[in-house]
């Protein structure tokens, strides 16, 4: 069964159509990107995945069980979770406690236990530090654990955003255009990163890129939106190729 | 300035222990011979708020007034200070880490007890003190560690005065007193609880600003409700509370509220909280029950602010409905953006620095509240944060957690 099912996603706001009968099936393990020209409509497939909007019409299926109306917090308890486009940390709190907050669907103690301080509720909050710091290390980062987290330099940030998607412990992560802002440099290590995520977490990524270098490399299958429809779909080469994603993209009259 | 200088570094290498002895000993000393060196200063009587009271009654005692404050005060508090500087070490050997702040807490309450057990005018400030504490740190779990904007802390508070006062009053047997005070303060708090509960899920059912006008509306319907409930007064206000608020009651639910409330804001929840501060729709993201935490965290604070009220009522023994009316809903403000932001620590302090400043500004009578907000405003101008804003003292938080909230220990 497919991890993920959407079938004739549309989304108004108000009058307009941003997103229109979008179709997808995700199976488990797969590298997905979503790219299309500014305003096709591509972050607003995410907010509707991640239940921030609630879709016009269409389904959307998780492991075969709808999850249109539920709250974010369940969708992404369920294992959907994503990062932002522009950088979204807790900024005023430290790195650490950016990680731990993500831990918040995996509390076992009460209340009760939490006002009194029991032992119990200690003894988790130290499993949570002590899981937080092992993720920070995975991706390097650990030397900012006790870093507030807007004192970070941006490529850092995307990093913890990560490494914070992670701690809710997802088997969907779609990421909203993790190399904006990075330098060729930067965007390698990303890929690398985003293997190796992967391949360690035992994930299914789908994402949306910008860097066409980052999407035709890592990327098995394409999709190309634009004005909220999709254009296209395939391997990068077949997309690479396709006239009408030259025309999205450059526009209307296409000369080599 | 090098003189200046060295008196604080010198101060500062006596440690807190070591003055909280000497306090205690201060207390000590004036409690056997305040009166009679109050006399040889030159004073009518012995000063019940450091010669506060006296100096506005007349500034003719005021140089009297210091010279009592150094003999009774600073001079022995330094000296047994200084004289116990060599054992603090030893003593905290001896002492389990786990025990040290019990230890201190119960110097505390001795020291409150030796200076002002004894003395009418002083139980009345101190206990205000523990009330205002209650109230401001419970408020800050609002305002300051989820960010939202109460403005009605007064009408929760009102609520638990009227509900502890009716059982107290009424249905508790009188002999009973002391006994059955918890019960109803805690009656009053799970009632105000509710009410907190009722405005919760309203406010919090879309995002955005709108608990700040809804909480000013509730302020306003409490007080008016009550003005129209015959039964219990109405305007003319509820009386026959028996004195049962004190110097130990007032600090035991005080500090009981601040262990609580730093307990809270230091575990998973409590970062929920914070996180949903810092950006909602991420925490939402990040599996964080975002509705249920603000809820929560609403209710948590109007529990507290109706103990603070079932206190203040038996306290003053007299209440009414415009007591807890918008004007005490800013105070409570007041000592929240004084004191600072997201921090137990800061709430503490202003919750005492504000008591302190009502009393000694009082002779200004209503002119105190022109001169307090612009204290307040040329405050927050030198330090936005306020005195202690995301921050912690600590011994209330130690380094290692103060993170917790988005806060260094200081």
């Amino acid at each position: 069964m497919a991890l993920l099912q959407i079938s004739g996603l549309t989304h108004y706001f108000g009058g307009l159509r941003a997103v229109y009968d979008f179709d997808l099936t995700l199976d488990q393990g797969e590298l997905i990107g979503l790219i299309g020209p500014n305003g096709a409509g591509k972050t607003t497939v995410f907010n509707l995945i991640t239940g921030i909007y609630r879709p016009s019409e269409g389904v959307i299926q998780l492991d075969g069980q709808p999850i249109i109306g539920l709250q974010p917090h369940r969708i992404a308890a369920q294992g959907v979770c994503r990062t932002f486009q522009t950088i979204r940390l807790f900024s005023d709190v430290s790195v650490l406690d950016n990680v731990k907050i993500a831990f918040y669907s995996q509390i076992q103690s009460t209340l009760l236990e939490s006002l009194l301080r029991t032992s119990r509720s200690v003894q988790e909050d130290r499993a949570f530090t002590a899981e937080a710091m092992r993720l920070l290390e995975l991706f390097g980062v650990d030397g900012y654990a006790h870093e507030l987290a807007r004192n970070l330099p941006y490529g850092e940030q995307r990093r913890v955003e990560i490494v914070r998607a992670l701690a809710t412990k997802p088997r969907l992560l779609l990421l909203d255009e993790p190399a904006a802002g990075m330098n060729p440099g930067e965007i390698d290590h990303l890929m690398d990163l985003i293997h190796y995520v992967r391949d360690q977490f035992k994930l299914t990524i789908f994402l949306i890129e910008h860097q066409m270098r980052l999407v035709m490399r890592i990327c098995e299958r394409i999709k190309v939106m634009d004005f909220g429809a999709t254009i296209a779909e395939g391997t990068p080469d077949e997309v690479r190729n396709n006239p009408q994603v030259l025309k999205a993209y450059l526009g209307e009259e296409v000369e080599e | 300035m090098a003189l200046t200088q060295k008196l604080k570094s010198h101060l500062a290498s006596i440690p807190p222990l070591a003055y909280i002895l000497g306090l205690l000993a201060a207390a000590v000393t004036e409690r056997l011979a305040g009166e009679p060196v109050a006399v040889s200063v030159g004073l009518p009587s012995m000063p019940s708020l450091f010669g506060i009271t006296l100096s506005q009654r007349s500034p003719v005692f005021l140089p009297a007034a210091v010279a009592y404050d150094l003999l009774m005060y600073l001079i022995p508090t330094y000296v047994v200070a200084r004289l116990a500087t060599p054992l603090v070490p030893r003593i905290l050997e001896r002492l389990a880490k786990s025990s040290l702040r019990p230890v201190y807490v119960l110097l505390v309450f001795a020291l409150l007890l030796v200076w002002g057990g004894y003395h009418e005018y002083r139980i009345l400030v101190l206990s205000l003190m523990g009330i205002n504490v209650i109230l401001a740190v419970s408020l800050n779990l609002v305002n300051g560690y989820m960010g939202e904007f109460s403005v009605g802390h007064a009408g929760f508070m009102g609520v638990g005065a009227y509900v502890a006062s009716i059982l107290t009053v009424w249905v508790f047997p009188r002999s009973l007193g002391h006994l059955m005070f918890p019960l109803a303060l805690l009656a009053g708090g799970v009632v105000a609880a509710l009410a907190g509960l009722l405005v919760a899920i309203p406010s919090f059912k879309i995002r955005g600003d709108y608990l700040a006008i809804i909480t000013l509306a509730v302020n306003y319907i409490i007080k008016n409700g009550i003005e129209n409930i015959e039964k219990i007064g109405g305007s003319r206000g509820f009386m026959g509370m028996a004195k049962l608020t004190n110097i130990p009651w007032a600090f035991v639910w005080s500090v009981l509220t601040l262990w609580l409330i730093r307990n809270f804001v230091l575990s998973p929840r409590g970062r929920a909280v914070v996180a949903i501060r810092e950006d909602e729709i991420a925490a939402e993201t990040m599996t964080v029950d975002t509705r249920y935490t603000k809820i929560l965290g609403f209710c948590i604070s109007s529990f507290f602010a109706g103990i603070a009220g079932g206190l203040f009522a038996h306290l003053l023994l007299y209440i009414n409905p415009s007591t807890f009316s918008l004007l005490k809903s800013t105070e409570v403000l007041v000592m929240v953006y004084l004191g600072g932001m997201a921090s137990i620590s800061g709430s503490l302090l202003g919750a005492v620095t504000f008591t302190l400043l009502l009393e000694l500004l009082r002779p200004l009578e209503v002119w105190k509240w022109v001169l307090i907000p612009l204290l307040l405003v040329g405050m927050l101008l030198r330090r936005h944060a306020g005195l202690m804003g995301f921050r912690e003292f600590s011994f209330l938080v130690p380094r290692e957690e103060a993170e917790s909230h988005g806060s260094a220990s200081d």
